[in-house]
């Protein structure tokens, strides 16, 4: 008796977990640097939601993703792809740069639409 | 690239230099002597070059998580290294040795944690820029301006000390271990281990992050202008776990005074 609740739990545990995967997919968005420059400038995300952001650095040296506005700092190590998560954010301009090329590695995220919409 | 470099070595360096500062002003005088600081220094500095050669590798695991969950592991391991280590100084406990080693392993990993930043970026910076100079004035006009800011901490806590503030003393150091171990929020954060929350209130209007003054209240008190609901309940109970350490400690070392003192009858 105490198994078979213990099956229905562990169920409806997995069950929980994998709708969660299905239906609460994160968009991805793809962010390039060359030449210590951000490939695009200006990236557009939806409000209210949680993005998985994916950096490629191309170049031949580190370098750090930081923004002071969406609180993030991430290495990414010459040649390699790195994930950082963002979000959700409220509608607005969030500006982004490479630590170690401020001048030259700068970028926006622009979040639009409504922050309650489905 | 200058102003880059002051800044970028400012950031690393300044925590350190504010945490040696507290060990010689308050926490442990005699910890940091002419004699072992040579010592110390060697072990960071062979720590910090194993983990940077590893950095690239170990940014790989976990789908790409590795580095933060590494840093997470470590700022944990100075957060509860240091708030075990005080508070075993603070109450003059029998086992003061180990308080000190512990306050040494906490110093030893945030050299570490410092020490992988800035070689990260040094690596980079020295594999492409002949302007060599620019960074060798850049490090050196970060460190006279860290030693500076240093010194006067280390008045302030001195004067504090004589004048018998401990518990202004005891509020600034539970902000400061509060502000090493509210690093590992963001870092959770991004790595979607937690979720990234909307914040709290916005200060920037007052002080930015990104300005200098926000550099130095990171350093002493991690200072965040945007902090998410995560963040202040990391903070709050932080600054509440090291009175609570300290207040057990506390009995813990009336009880043994009172057990004492009955054999000793």
């Amino acid at each position: 008796m105490k198994m078979s609740s213990f099956g229905l739990y562990l169920f409806f545990f997995i069950s929980i977990i994998l709708s969660g995967l299905v239906f609460g997919e994160t968009k991805v968005f793809q962010l390039t640097l060359r030449n210590h420059l951000f490939f695009p400038a200006e990236l557009e995300i939806p409000a209210g939601e949680k993005v998985k952001l994916v950096i490629h650095n191309q170049d031949k040296l580190a370098e750090e993703f930081d923004s002071f506005d969406l609180n993030r700092e991430k290495v990414i190590f010459a040649g390699q792809k790195s994930t950082i998560y963002i979000g959700p954010l409220s509608p607005g301009e969030y500006h982004f740069f490479g630590e170690y090329n401020p001048n030259t590695a700068t970028g926006v995220i622009k979040v639009k639409g409504d922050v309650d919409a489905d | 690239m200058l102003i880059n470099t002051v800044i970028l070595v400012l950031r690393d360096m300044l925590p350190l230099f504010i945490l040696a500062m507290w060990f010689v002003a308050y926490l442990s005088p005699r910890l940091l002597t002419v004699k072992s600081i040579l010592p110390i220094t060697a072990v960071g500095i062979v720590a910090t070059l194993v983990f940077f050669s590893f950095a690239a590798r170990i940014s790989n695991y976990f789908d790409g998580a590795g580095l933060e969950l590494f840093l997470v592991i470590l700022i944990s391991l100075v957060y509860v290294s240091l708030l075990l280590g005080s508070a075993g100084k603070l109450n003059n406990l029998n086992h003061n040795q180990f308080s000190d080693k512990l306050l040494l392993i906490g110093f030893c990993c945030l050299f570490v944690i410092k020490g992988m930043n800035f070689l990260i970026y040094f690596n980079g910076y020295l594999s492409r820029s002949s302007n060599d100079l620019g960074i060798v004035i850049g490090i050196l006009v970060a460190f006279g301006i860290a030693a500076s800011f240093s010194i006067l901490c280390f008045f302030i806590l001195r004067w504090l000390a004589e004048s018998s503030r401990r518990s202004i003393l005891n509020v600034l150091w539970a902000l400061f271990l509060a502000g090493s171990v509210t690093q590992t929020v963001p870092l959770l954060a991004q790595i979607d281990v937690i979720s990234g929350a909307e914040s709290l209130w916005n200060s920037s209007w007052l002080i930015k992050d990104s300005s200098e003054f926000g550099h130095i209240l990171k350093a002493l008190m991690g200072y965040e202008a945007t902090p998410s609901v995560r963040f202040i309940l990391v903070y709050l109970g932080s600054i509440s776990l090291f009175y609570l350490v300290l207040f057990i400690m506390s009995t813990a070392r009336f009880s043994t005074m009172v057990k004492g003192s009955v054999n000793e009858s």
